[in-house]
């Protein structure tokens, strides 16, 4: 609440007190904030506590003959209805801490950033090699087989049966790495990124269902 | 604070930080000075002020002060007088009360 705000409910509050009066009091606390300075408008106002307060010592001074004993215990339960707001201080006090420890999570941040990195880099890396190596495998396999082809044709048919056992034995191994690979581009893969997708998602859907 | 403070005493120390200003003084300065010797709500001091001032202890009157007017109190011939009064029952008070307080035998 501002000052204007807490002015106004005031005069509202005050609808019931003869029009001198109602004018009077408005005019001290207008010249009450004034004398106070912008500075400590907010201070003034919770100091005051609610224009309900404040009208109620009005009218009490007003209709009672002998207003009651001002003791402190009326004070504190006066007081207690209103709640400072403390949103505002504690997002800038966390503010001054994250400006603070800026040095700690830049480096946490950094490592974490590094951290994925450096993941990623493993999985494409592992994934290349597997691609060579079944590749050179299939090449291996095709070659070793058109070499006993050549010497079966040469007169030399056993080293040719030999080569060309050898070949497909390779070959077998190369046939199975493909399927490997296809297998995980198939179902691994779309899978992996499925689960990423949902991992990142999570952060933002929680926030969501908060507000 | 533990004790209260009542009506009379509240008017008594009001006039008496008005009377400390020859020239008057005005609401936020009565309540600033009061408030750094009583724990009071500043809501407190208005009803006090416009109570002095209906039985004429006190008066009031505008001053022009940076474009507008700024109402001061003053004590009226009245007001020294009821002040005076409360001056020399509040001695007399205190001073019973603390002899009782401290617990010492009197004469």
């Amino acid at each position: 609440m501002n000052r204007e705000e807490f002015l106004r409910q005031l005069e509202r509050l005050l609808y019931d007190i003869p029009e001198s009066e109602r004018r009077e009091a408005m005019e001290y606390y207008q010249n009450y904030f004034e004398d106070a300075g912008p500075e400590n408008e907010a201070q003034i106002i919770e100091e005051l506590g609610s224009p309900q307060e404040v009208a109620a010592s009005i009218k009490k001074n007003l209709f009672g003959e002998n207003y009651e004993e001002y003791d402190y215990e009326t004070q504190t339960k006066q007081k207690q209805p209103y709640v400072p707001p403390e949103k505002p201080s504690r997002n800038i006090l966390i503010g001054i801490i994250v400006v603070l420890t800026f040095p700690l999570w830049i480096g946490l941040i950094g490592g974490a950033f590094g951290l994925i990195v450096g993941g990623v880099a493993c999985v494409f890396a592992f994934a290349v090699a597997v691609f060579a190596l079944v590749g050179s495998l299939l090449l291996v396999g095709f070659i070793l087989a058109g070499i006993g082809f050549a010497n079966i044709f040469a007169g030399l048919p056993a080293v040719g049966m030999i080569l060309i056992s050898v070949g497909m034995f390779i070959l077998a191994f190369a046939i199975l790495g493909v399927i490997v690979i296809g297998w995980a581009f198939g179902r691994i893969l779309p899978r992996t990124l499925r689960a990423i997708v949902r991992l990142c998602k999570r952060p933002f859907q929680k926030r969501g269902v908060m507000i | 604070m533990a004790f209260g403070i009542g009506a009379a005493l509240l008017d008594a120390i009001v006039l008496a930080v008005v009377s400390k200003k020859e020239e008057g003084t005005y609401g936020y300065k009565i309540t600033q000075d009061v408030r750094r010797a009583i724990d009071i709500s500043e809501s407190t001091l208005y009803p006090v002020l416009r109570r002095l001032q209906k039985n004429q202890y006190l008066i009031v009157y505008d001053v022009e002060c940076g474009g507008r007017n700024r109402r001061y109190y003053k004590l009226t011939k009245a007001g020294s007088i009821k002040l005076r009064e409360y001056q020399t029952e509040w001695t007399d008070y205190s001073w019973k009360i603390s002899n009782l307080l401290s617990g010492e035998e009197q004469e």
